[in-house]
């Protein structure tokens, strides 16, 4: 047993730990964070082979900005103090789509920053789309301002509140029940111009017929409104500074410590059993892994209540991740490289891209990053660093036998490099100085997610942000443990896991007074 | 505020806005009861490839030469590992030893085929080194029914299709013979497609181990060769002298060629030069991981003044120091935290893995140029990787 009482546990140093631990410690909480692997960051991370320091998952931090104040994550990371300790990086143009439209023409669409400019380029690519596409930024904006309310109110609204809001944010209740595809069907934008709108799915892990359409429209809109960012120095940058501010405020982290389960008294989360056998009492638990993870693997199944069995069998998982991290011995000019961000894809209709990733041999579809081109000494003069990532939408990996898996990692960087190259015309293989390949099985490593799920549970039309958030106070059934991060309610991303993190730290707080002043009475 | 936007009909839309909660309630109320599962087929795969600990036991003990032994290790299934981790030619596993009060982490590299692995068997090579702590102790004492703890199969020595050239330079000296042999052993058995030409340096024919199996492995495969380089004497059949390009270039049959050296420090102190003559494209050049550096006071920007001094350095552990050692300047900091019996965790001991990752909050280290890969983020943060951190006053590290 521990010689320290510790007020709240965190279970993971992932973004949303990190952010779940800070909050708490600035709030003069005794916090004991607690992480597996031998660094924080979970999937929010980098590596180093040769010369070549990989980020691991980090695309970019959506209308992130040093420059100005705009959005949760901005004010977040400015009141954890993390924003001037860490140099950014701009990325230069928002995305280049290369696909081919359900009408059966090629799409190859670069698209920049900046609504009008968006606008304009959308024009440029799809004739006749303007009208609609402004309708339709119109319309994120007033979802924006939705978004705002809720985050401001929490969810917890009085019936007054929730009559103002419906009437306040009449587009945004009249959009929200429905999916990407569906609104913009009713906003007559043209089939093409949704494909290009609809390029960042990918980021989603769930197609347009089903993706939720308030939570997709309001993100585009922030991105391309605001741009976005990096850590000049990888996403590893962004996680010591959470870790830095955390133990400046007095908080203790372990690493190497391997949480094998979580104790339970009497209803009420009471603790938890390290791998080595150590034992830490604490009331207060916030659990970052996968709620699957921790009640199946953490918790006696006589402390899972009904109800989150019952939520849990009826979510599916998100898309499980692949990435192909490559250092080229060439600059990205002598390459021939020019973006920073390309979707390629086989269809640019998202449901047809979708079935297609149910399998290994299906799935050509690639997020393609050049970190050069928004960072250009992220590699030694005269290299470049290209990751292409993709995602399967079914479990496909299971089906390989062990022995036969390195060959099937090989298959796979071959396979989307030879994509790469023949859709960009940009030809890399000769020039491979260093070159790694992360499948679900290594996410399944390194993070113990199940199935090597990179974006939590999936974001389905019934288990979208939205509902999520309308449901959160009901979906915490277990006393004395709380969820954020990745699995958390608003699904996935540095800013998803980080706003959770810190929702869960301040639930949890409020927990605490209010048993205190139980107690008092 | 804008036009009112329609998507169904106006009372449906507000509806279903309404009914969002009970919408998703609805939906987890339908949903079973049965008890929840996260066990399944890819994490089972990520276990296997990369279990924690591998729990291992000597199964038979051969004798190379004098000083050098081979052992057959399988799973020691009484402690809970039923089946070997796979993995790739050339990768290595680490094994912890307690030897007297130290606690001493080392990594060896599998000699053996990965498909002998699928029967349930590693080989390693251990030969002695001069004052080789550990491997005096792996010699003396491991027999067969040794309990051995080692770690998952590690290390990025091996051949990539993708990024090497197929037609593969070897280079090795005694001690860094093993990646080649695991090759050799796949190649022969097929489950290596490349070409392999070994040019194995050793003073005399007598010295070089192995040399017997590599020679069966030439035989049998038409893409394994092996040359022999002796510095000491003129052997039939066999180069004379040192490795140098010139011989390099004769035994390179393409002019596309990688080139893998695994060995000594005084192997690669000889042959990054005459590499170098080659002037290949860096992608074309990988050096084994091959432990701490053997005379680190001999570095061109090792500081001079501090070559004679010991330190003290206090280690901090789950918020508790945990021990004060006294440290050379000359030796890594984790060569003398292992003797002292504080157990850090560690795999490569080459500063590759990064699984030492450690912080210092007081004080300052050397680390030699060219073997730190520590994360751009982490070493503005303090974070050192102590197997190849060398102390230069008195520290305080956090380990994990």
């Amino acid at each position: 047993m521990s010689d320290k009482n510790y007020d709240i546990i965190v279970i993971g140093a992932g973004c949303g730990g990190l952010s779940a631990a800070v909050c708490a410690a600035k709030e003069g909480k005794k916090v004991l964070l607690l992480e597996r692997h031998n660094a924080p960051g979970g999937f929010v991370s980098s590596f180093v082979r040769g010369r070549f320091e990989f980020d691991i998952s980090l695309q970019q931090l959506c209308g992130f900005s040093q420059d100005a104040e705009h959005g949760e994550l901005r004010q977040l990371f400015d009141k954890l103090n993390i924003t001037n300790k860490i140099e950014w990086v701009k990325i230069p143009e928002a995305y280049r789509l290369i696909s081919k439209s359900a009408d059966g023409s090629e799409i190859d669409a670069i698209m920049p920053y900046g609504i009008e400019e968006y606008i304009d380029a959308m024009e440029y690519y799809v004739p006749g789309s303007k009208k609609s596409m402004k309708k339709l930024f119109e319309l994120a904006d007033e979802i924006e301002k939705g978004f705002n309310f809720i985050a401001e109110t929490n969810g917890s609204t009085t019936l007054k509140e929730k009559r103002r809001f419906n009437k306040e944010n009449e587009n945004f209740v009249r959009t929200a029940p429905y999916s990407v595809n569906e609104v913009l069907n009713a906003l007559e934008v043209p089939l093409k111009a949704r494909e290009i709108f609809n390029a960042h799915w990918m980021h989603f892990g769930i197609d347009c017929d089903r993706m939720s359409f308030v939570h997709y429209a309001n993100t585009i809109n922030f991105l391309i409104k605001y741009g976005s960012s990096i850590p000049k120095n990888r996403s590893n940058a962004i996680t010591m500074a959470l870790l830095g501010e955390f133990e400046d405020n007095g908080g203790e982290a372990r690493f190497n410590s391997h949480v094998m389960r979580i104790l339970f008294n009497d209803g009420k989360a009471s603790g938890v059993i390290l791998k080595s056998g150590e034992k830490i009492e604490c009331n207060h638990i916030i659990c970052t892994c996968s709620p699957t993870t921790a009640y199946a693997k953490m918790m006696k199944k006589s402390d899972i209540p009904v109800t989150a069995v019952k939520r849990t069998n009826a979510r599916n998982y998100g898309a499980r991740g692949a990435c192909v991290y490559i250092g080229l011995n060439r600059s990205p000019e002598e390459l021939g490289i020019e973006d920073y961000l390309v979707y390629i894809t086989d269809s640019a209709d998202t449901a047809s891209q979708y079935t297609l990733m149910k399998l290994i041999d299906t799935n050509n579809a690639i997020k393609a990053i050049c970190l050069n081109i928004a960072n250009p000494d992220c590699s030694p003069s005269g290299t470049t660093i290209l990751c292409l990532s993709t995602f399967y939408t079914d479990n496909c990996w299971a089906n390989i036998p062990p022995e036969g898996y390195f060959d099937e990692k090989d298959l796979l960087a071959a396979r989307l490099i030879a994509a790469y190259e023949q859709k960009t015309g940009v030809t890399i293989h000769n020039n491979i100085e260093e070159l790694e390949v992360a499948t679900p099985v290594t996410f399944a490593r390194y993070t113990g997610t199940p199935q090597g799920t990179v974006y939590g549970y999936l974001g389905d039309d019934w288990d979208s942000l939205l509902p999520r958030v309308m449901t959160e106070a009901t979906d915490c059934d277990t006393k004395g443990l709380r969820f954020c991060g990745g699995w958390g309610a608003q699904l996935t991303g540095v800013d998803a896991a980080v706003v959770t993190g810190r929702n869960a730290a301040f639930a949890t707080i409020a927990d605490i007074d209010e048993e205190r002043s139980i107690n008092n009475e | 505020m804008s036009n009112r936007i329609i998507v169904r009909s106006p009372v449906k839309d507000v509806r279903n806005f309404t009914n969002i909660p009970e919408m998703r309630k609805g939906v987890i109320k339908e949903a079973p009861e049965t008890p929840l599962n996260a066990n399944n087929a890819v994490n089972s795969i990520a276990n296997f490839l990369h279990p924690p600990t591998q729990f291992l036991k000597v199964k038979q003990v051969a004798e190379i030469s004098k000083d050098t032994r081979a052992y057959i290790l399988e799973p020691d299934t009484a402690h809970g590992t039923a089946k070997l981790a796979y993995f790739r030619p050339g990768q290595s596993i680490s094994v912890i030893l307690e030897i007297g009060s130290a606690i001493v982490t080392r990594a060896f590299t599998i000699c053996s085929s990965p498909t002998r692995s699928l029967d349930d068997e590693y080989v390693i090579i251990v030969k002695k080194k001069p004052d080789g702590f550990a491997s005096d102790f792996i010699l003396n004492t491991w027999r067969k029914g040794t309990q051995i703890s080692a770690s998952a199969p590690f290390g990025e020595f091996y051949y990539q299709a993708l990024r090497d050239s197929k037609k593969i330079i070897g280079i090795s000296d005694n001690y860094g013979i093993s990646p080649f042999l695991s090759m050799a052993e796949a190649i022969a058995d097929g489950s290596l497609n490349l070409d392999l030409t070994l040019i194995f340096a050793a003073r005399k024919q007598n010295e070089a181990i192995m040399s017997e199996r590599l020679n069966e492995l030439a035989e049998k495969s038409a893409h394994f060769k092996v040359v022999y380089v002796f510095s000491d004497e003129h052997v039939f059949k066999c180069e004379r002298g040192f490795v140098t390009k010139s011989l390099i270039e004769k035994y390179a049959t393409s002019s596309k060629f990688s080139i893998f050296v695994s060995g000594t420090q005084t192997l690669y102190n000889r042959v990054v030069p005459q590499i170098a003559e080659l002037k290949l494209e860096n992608k074309y050049i990988r050096f084994a991981a091959n432990g701490k550096i053997e005379n680190p006071a001999s570095l061109p920007d090792f500081p001079k003044d501090a070559i004679d001094k010991t330190f003290l350095c206090k280690v901090v552990h789950n918020g508790k120091n945990i021990a004060t050692v006294p440290c050379k300047a000359t030796e890594t900091l984790l060569t003398s935290l292992e003797r002292d019996g504080v157990k850090v965790p560690s795999h490569c001991s080459s500063g590759e893995c990064g699984f030492c990752r450690s912080k210092v909050i007081k004080g300052n280290v050397f680390i030699p140029d060219g073997v730190d890969s520590r994360r751009l983020a982490d070493s503005s943060y303090g974070v050192i990787h102590p197997c190849c951190s060398y102390p230069m006053s008195d520290l305080t590290i956090v380990i994990s």
